[in-house]
């Protein structure tokens, strides 16, 4: 992953213009799920119109910069291009445009309404007043009202009208709340997605369902509670008198049925226990409740006494629970419960985790990260192999044969492509599936070993990228003019910049397959946090010659054989007159096709056997049923993801 | 009549391998023979016509056992025995009557002792009540249908099972390999599954997502709102709460403003959250998958009535509930068809009200859900299920994450794909009721039960975990102990439960007597155990039964004279054999039952065992086991100063030497004990060098056995410390210390008061015949006998002692044991008799640290 030399403000060029209404203007706000042009996050993508405001520069609207840093006094801590506290305010005072004030303001309100947002950037297109604002959106939904809200905060500052800056701020943190994960799962989701760790995550449910990991590896969490926690062993837990039999059956201290608590008296303490293990303590403050609320309780992991810890954790498997708390009570955690008539009181099912993650005194524990690692042991990351196919032309046929060669290794393999929505060979949806909500279909179904999606530049100009990283990215021929006049791209470096998102994405283990003959290859390969697979039909290239003589691998033909060379091997894959989509119908295009797909197959490990099986026997037409039965378009339309307001 | 005592036996017994309650009943002079006591039958049988016939000369215990019998049978409990038994106490009977269900059980023991009363003093005695109360008492405490089935694939399979509670939870198999089931959920059946199917939209969202056809519609706000989504929607929909369940506030196929507004009222007062969707043509389905698997399809169809031309619609759904598969709940086959408001108000939108008499064929609905809690029908269709249809369901269920999923399917029929017709799922639900499937109304039952049992254990997987049990008179601790440890030389986790206390992996977790059934099946219950040695005692036996039905290996390992004769009517050696013998009863099929040879009414258990034999004696030449080995089966005795264990030519050959416990073979009961072990281990499958490695490393100390032959060194005298109390075991303690070297030999010795007379008599004039002195001691329990009276017993022992000199009586257990040391000289051997375990060895032990 490269940073990408950017500027985060770019300022407007003011020139002589005609005259309009001094406004803001949303013309079209976007919401980009996935990696974009922007940044790796999801955020909002506002195209603004800033009218006459294109001729008045912060430092010209008269009282503007006071009202606004009066009413955001926070604003002072924006760094902006100055690389400092203060430095937007200095830009404001300097002179800045509407559109940047904007996604600052936007940003701002984020941060006050608890979402924190680092991350915006405001661009002038080339239309002359009109702006890109993009700002991180953790929260869609909140995101877009900060949005709106924004856009009325600054329009009352410029006008100097009475704008209620915390009545607003309140509206924004009650609709935050509404969305926001709670701390159980949050904590859990932070803890997957830490840069160690890199487990996607997918949340299915406004209610805290959430994914990890993708496909067939997919894992879930719903609060403290995993797919894997029991609902006989939750059921046990709400029955107190059965709990205790039970955890006597097993010579484990209980207290009394009638009193809950045992006669010696002592303090209160909560074991979470994660799998057979226990991560931490925490003891009760005098006068606290329960261990509910953050601040109430003590941490006091590093105390436990071996045999308590060893008691706590055998009363989770004799529950049946991978993730519990235990409640004893004890004079003396750091001693044996038999020595003080310490007891178990109580064992609950989704325990809450705050009075780990932020106890009254002591250390906080990463109680999160020990449920990822308990989900995902021995740094699993819970991905399945999901290839992502990006160009100007020629993707919905990669991605098939991609498709095709993952189904035929053995893995059930799902597809969103233009051709429709596969699952191996059936064919879910037959509309066009090249889109983020297909590629998310797929990533969510848990039957599905590997993923192929096709990305076009509109789906990552509009949409953003359905996963957060791939194992494998195919950028097919790239033709610059074809994007021109949509999304306000008309320069061959935009078009870069799109594309490239699709190579950044790129796992460390994984590979970017890049066509030789691309002019932007050159700049693009170095873009590639794993290997790059260059693929050409002239073998004699200079960037391919290159390219094998740093060690790289290539895919191409010679004489009349696809050949997949490496520094200095050269095996023969298949005779070009066997490939059966060339036979059909001879092309460079079909040609350059099946090399992308065949070098993305090799980068996959996928044995050469199958792969030449795969290019001797596909043919998209002959492939898109396996003929149980006529395909029907759906009747049904997948729902949105649901709500729980 | 008076009873005196009832006892569950709730595993193998005395008496049968079956549950049973066990009583010990008084009868009165004139009840001894029912002869005898006029007109007591005939009122007897007029009361209770179906009782069984009585034998001549019957006793009233048995009138009493008969009748809870026949109370149990008249109800359909499947019982098949019981007995009554004169015990030598005249007039006192053991009567045992087997049962299906603990209380039941109890109550038909109640019923039947009432209705013996009722039948001597001519007192009315209502057996339709009787028979109602247990009827009721039995559908409330028995296994429900589905749970039920799930039980019984169990049993089929040979999986061991224990109900939890009183309610459907239920435990498989043991120890570490133990799974749990409640009704139609596994225990690997996920929480967060089932809160996604409680959540219908959620639900919807996932199917879509993976292709699975599900109605469009949403959530709505309002009774506005649901109008408006009914008009997006377009065409029937359905309104429904979306947290519901049993199809309750459920109102389908409605188009028009007022039914769908009308419906969401209906919906709300169930669920603050109601949606709107389109209605799918067609009938109900309802899909079971079970892991990976569709394992059952039923066709559901809403309770009706076909017109007559002549009955109103009420008198057709009495005539319809009439049928005798319908009952009340869930127990049945059917469910009687509910006349409330709901059908009310589905007949009037029909044009009909509960009076009409719908003509001849006319098809009338009393409700719009098939659920069979309401009334509903169910029609096996597991066989016309298209692959591709039986694929979403699979698809649906992986995608809630549910293990074992009922999945409602609308649609025109099953034999085609949903994509081909206008059908989806509509529903997906946790814990889904198996009854439709297990009898449904029309069409095959499905065996739902082995679907989810073999779900959750492989085929050749039984659930247990290997099981010894061990009986005798004397050695058990330590063969338990020795046993155990070898099977915890293998790696496993051996749970042990002994007369000393409960162990997991070594780690004592409870104290006391263990040896009794309740402890066994904690073992059996805890998490963590991969193996399981039991001590047996007799007491747990009587009481209780045995803790589990079967065993791999049954060690007995003597009853010599036998020990606590004449308590809970076994008053001879042969009785007591009985009660050891039911160990012997339980060992499976491919078990092995561990036998000494030596003892002829141990070996005589060998007919008892279904299994194998493996006999064991000192001397090969021991008629039975030369027999036995004859025979290619196996044997195990000693040898050249080996422990020999040989079947046909092999032999597996253990030096003495490397047996520490054995005291280089010196010490015979050792011998005996390390020879049952071996013996068990091998019946085990344990690997030689295992067995070799475990015997060599087994340590035999105060603090790992107290009281079992715990040597000390002691101012250069030799220091014995022994739990022994009884004949048998004191002879063995005699042979081994007459095996070690002493210049006087001195025993510390007290009586248990519970013992026969003669048994305490017995112990000294064993003793009297080897030691030069006695010092006998008494302590504060007597055990139900006088002050002195014990130590008088045990100095008539001594009268006629050859070697005894001196005898000593002193009170105190601790006084006594100094008294010895006192007295003890370099290259003397005392042997101390302790009573109360812990302190004396304590004590013993602050000696041997003054010394």
């Amino acid at each position: 992953m490269r940073n990408r030399k950017e500027n985060a403000c770019v300022t407007a060029m003011c020139d002589v213009g005609f005259m309009q209404r001094k406004a803001i203007r949303f013309l079209n706000i976007l919401s980009l799920r996935g990696p974009n042009i922007w940044t790796y996050r999801p955020v909002l993508e506002a195209w603004v119109d800033i009218g006459a405001l294109e001729e008045c520069p912060s430092n010209t609207l008269p009282g503007f910069v006071d009202r606004l840093c009066a009413w955001l006094p926070t604003l002072a801590g924006h760094r902006c291009s100055y690389d400092e506290p203060g430095g937007f305010v200095r830009r404001l005072h300097e002179g800045t445009w509407a559109a940047h004030i904007l996604e600052h303001v936007t940003l701002e309100l984020q941060n006050l309404a608890g979402i924190p947002c680092g991350f915006g950037k405001a661009r002038e297109t080339g239309v002359r007043g009109i702006y890109k604002v993009a700002v991180r959106a953790r929260q869609e939904d909140v995101a877009r009202a900060c949005l709106h809200a924004a856009r009325d905060l600054v329009m009352a500052a410029i006008e100097d009208t009475p704008f209620d800056v915390e009545a607003t701020q309140q509206q924004l943190q009650e609709l935050a709340r509404k969305y926001q994960l709670g701390p159980n799962t949050a904590c859990m989701v932070d803890a997957a997605t830490a840069m160690d760790r890199g487990i996607p995550t997918l949340q299915l449910s406004a209610d805290n369902l959430v994914q990890l990991g993708y496909g067939s590896r997919q894992r879930r969490i719903w609060a403290a509670e995993t797919d894997h926690t029991s609902a006989i062993a939750e059921g046990i837990t709400r029955n107190s008198e059965l709990t205790r039999r039970l955890l006597k059956a097993c010579a484990l201290p209980v207290a009394d049925a009638d009193k809950g608590e045992p006669e010696g008296g002592g303090q209160r303490h909560r074991l979470l226990v994660v799998g057979d293990t226990l991560v931490a303590a925490a003891r009760l403050d005098a006068g606290a409740e329960n261990f509910s609320l953050p601040h109430t309780a003590a941490d006091v992991t590093d105390q436990v006494h071996p045999e308590t810890a060893a008691a706590a954790c055998l009363a989770a498997r004799v529950i049946g629970l991978d993730i519990a708390g235990v409640d004893l009570v004890a004079h003396d955690i750091a001693c044996p419960l038999a020595s003080q008539d310490g007891a178990i009181t109580a064992v609950h099912a989704c325990p809450g985790l705050l009075t780990h993650l932020q106890p009254a005194s002591g250390e906080p524990r990463p109680v999160g990260r020990a449920i990822i690692d308990h989900l995902f042991p021995n740094g699993d990351t819970g991905r399945i192999p999901v290839v992502g196919v990006t160009g100007s032309s020629g993707t919905t046929e990669v991605a098939r044969l991609v498709a095709e060669f993952l189904r035929l290794s053995g893995k059930i393999t799902g597809l969103a492509c233009a051709d429709g929505l596969f699952l191996n060979r059936r064919r879910i949806d037959a509309s066009d599936c090249g889109n983020w909500q297909s590629g998310r279909r797929l990533l969510m179904n848990c039957s599905a070993e590997a993923v192929v999606i096709e990305n076009g530049a509109d789906v990552i100009l509009g949409q953003g990228l359905a996963y957060d990283r791939c194992q494998i990215a195919v950028v097919t021929r790239i033709d610059p003019a074809r994007h021109f006049g949509k999304y306000h791209i008309d320069r061959p470096e935009q078009v870069f910049q799109v594309f490239r998102s699709q190579v950044d994405v790129v796992l460390r283990g994984g590979v970017a397959v890049l066509d030789a003959a691309d002019p932007m290859m050159p700049e693009m390969l170095p873009l590639c946090d794993g290997e790059v697979i260059l693929f050409a039909i002239d073998p004699t290239l200079p960037e391919i010659l290159e390219h094998r003589s740093r060690g790289g691998r290539a895919v191409f033909i010679r004489g009349d054989g696809l050949v997949l060379g490496s520094a200095t091997d050269e095996a023969s894959l298949v005779p070009l007159t066997e490939i059966l989509l060339i036979a059909e119908a001879p092309s460079n295009e079909h040609l350059e096709s099946v090399l992308a797909a065949v070098a993305a197959a090799w980068a996959l490990g996928i044995a050469h056997h199958v792969i030449r099986t795969g290019v001797q026997t596909f043919s998209p037409d002959s492939n898109a049923n396996d003929g149980t039965h006529p395909t029907t378009p759906d009747p049904i339309t997948p729902h949105s993801m649901p709500t729980h307001a | 009549m008076n009873i005196i005592r009832i006892q569950t036996l709730r595993g193998p017994n005395l008496w049968s391998l079956h549950t049973a309650i066990q009583a010990v009943v008084r009868c009165a002079e004139n009840e001894l023979c029912l002869d005898q006591l006029p007109g007591f039958e005939d009122r007897l049988r007029e009361r209770f016509p179906q009782i069984a016939a009585f034998q001549p000369g019957t006793a009233m215990a048995s009138a009493l056992e008969l009748a809870a019998f026949g109370l149990q049978a008249q109800i359909g409990c499947p019982v098949a025995f019981s007995r009554s038994v004169a015990t030598y106490e005249p007039g006192v009977y053991q009567v045992v009557v087997e049962y299906t269900e603990e209380s039941v059980g109890h109550l038909a023991f109640e019923l039947a002792r009432e209705l013996c009363v009722a039948a001597h003093d001519d007192l009315p005695f209502d057996l339709p009540a009787a028979l109602e109360r247990l009827r009721i008492l039995n559908e409330e405490v028995r296994l429900g249908p589905s749970t039920g089935a799930i039980v019984a694939a169990a049993v089929a399979r040979g999986i061991p099972f224990r109900r939890l509670t009183e309610g459907s939870l239920v435990q498989f198999g043991w120890g570490r390999k133990q799974r749990r089931i409640q009704a139609a959920e596994m225990d690997s059946t996920s929480v967060i599954g089932e809160s996604v199917a409680q959540d219908k939209e959620l639900t919807k969202y996932l199917l879509a997502s993976a292709g699975v056809p599900v109605p469009m519609g949403r959530t709505v706000t309002d009774a506005e709102d649901a109008w408006t989504a009914a008009c997006e929607i377009g065409g029937p929909v359905v309104v429904k709460p979306r947290d519901g369940h049993q199809g309750k506030g459920v109102a389908a196929n409605i188009e028009s403003r007022e039914d769908v507004m009308a419906a969401y009222a209906a919906a709300s007062e169930i669920s603050a959250k109601v949606m709107v969707e389109q209605y799918l043509p067609g009938h109900d389905f309802r899909l079971l998958v079970i892991g990976n698997r569709l394992v059952a399809a039923a066709r559901r169809e809403p309770p009706h009535v076909i017109g007559d031309g002549e009955h109103s619609i009420r008198e057709l759904v009495d005539e319809v509930n009439s049928d005798p598969r319908r009952g009340d709940g869930h127990a049945t086959i059917l469910t009687r068809i509910r006349f409330d408001d709901i059908t009310l108000a589905t007949l009037a939108n029909q044009g009909f009200d509960a009076d009409a008499v719908p003509r001849k064929g006319a098809r009338v609905a009393l409700r719009n859900n098939a659920n069979l809690s309401t009334g509903g029908t169910a029609t096996d269709v597991t066989d016309d299920v298209h692959q591709d249809l039986a694929a979403r369901a699979v698809t649906a269920a992986n995608m809630v994450g549910l293990d074992v999923c009922g999945v409602d399917v609308v649609c025109e029929n099953v034999l085609k794909p949903l994509e081909s017709q206008t059908g989806g799922v509509i529903e997906v639900n946790a814990a889904p009721g198996l009854r439709m499937h297990l009898q449904p109304s029309f069409g095959k039952g499905r065996a739902v039960g082995e679907a989810i049992i073999s779900t959750m254990f492989p085929v050749h997987e039984d659930g247990r975990i290997p099981l010894v049990a061990v009986a005798g008179t004397n050695g058990k601790t330590t063969t338990v102990r020795l046993i155990a440890h070898l099977l915890g030389q293998t790696g496993k986790r051996v749970g042990m439960t002994n007369s000393d206390g409960v162990y997991i992996a070594g780690r004592c977790i409870d104290t006391g007597d263990c040896s009794g059934p309740r402890s066994a099946r904690n073992i059996l219950f805890h998490p963590d155990v991969e193996a399981a040695v039991f001590e047996t005692a007799r007491g747990g036996i009587l009481r209780e039964g045995l803790g589990f039905d079967r065993c791999n290996v049954a060690v007995v390992t003597n009853i010599g004279m036998g020990d606590h004769l004449g308590l809970n009517y076994i008053s001879t050696v042969e009785d007591l054999a009985v009660v050891k013998r039911v160990i012997i009863h339980s060992v499976a099929q491919n078990g092995v039952a561990v036998l000494n040879a030596a003892d002829p009414i141990v070996a005589g258990m060998a007919r008892a065992c279904p299994g194998s034999v493996t006999f064991f004696a000192h001397d090969r030449h021991e008629r039975v086991l030369a027999n036995h080995l004859a025979q290619g089966k196996r044997g195990v005795f000693v040898e050249d100063g080996q422990i020999i264990a040989a079947k046909g030519k092999l032999r597996f050959r253990i030096d003495m030497e490397d047996i520490p416990l054995t005291r280089n073979g010196t010490i015979l009961f050792q011998v005996e004990n390390a020879m049952a072990a071996t013996a068990a281990a091998w019946g085990l499958g344990i690997p030689w060098g295992i067995i070799r490695r475990g015997l060599a490393n087994f340590v035999n100390d105060a603090k790992t056995a107290p009281g079992r032959f715990n040597v000390f060194n002691y101012r250069k005298a030799t220091l014995i410390a022994d739990y022994g109390h009884n004949p048998d075991a004191i002879r063995a303690l005699v042979q081994a210390v007459e095996s070690m070297p002493a210049k006087r030999r001195y025993v510390v010795i007290s009586g248990a008061g519970d013992r026969r007379d003669c048994d305490i008599r017995l112990q000294t004039e064993i003793l009297g015949d080897v030691f030069d002195e006695v010092i006998l001691y008494q302590d504060d329990c007597q055990r139900g006998r006088a002050d002195g009276e014990v130590l008088a017993l045990l100095r008539e022992g001594l009268v006629n002692a050859c070697r005894t000199t001196h005898i000593e009586e002193i009170r105190g257990e601790l006084l006594a044991i100094d008294a010895a040391l006192l007295r003890l000289q370099p290259g003397d051997l005392c042997l101390i008799l302790i009573d109360r375990i812990e302190e004396a060895l304590a004590h013993i032990a602050m000696r041997h640290t003054e010394a």
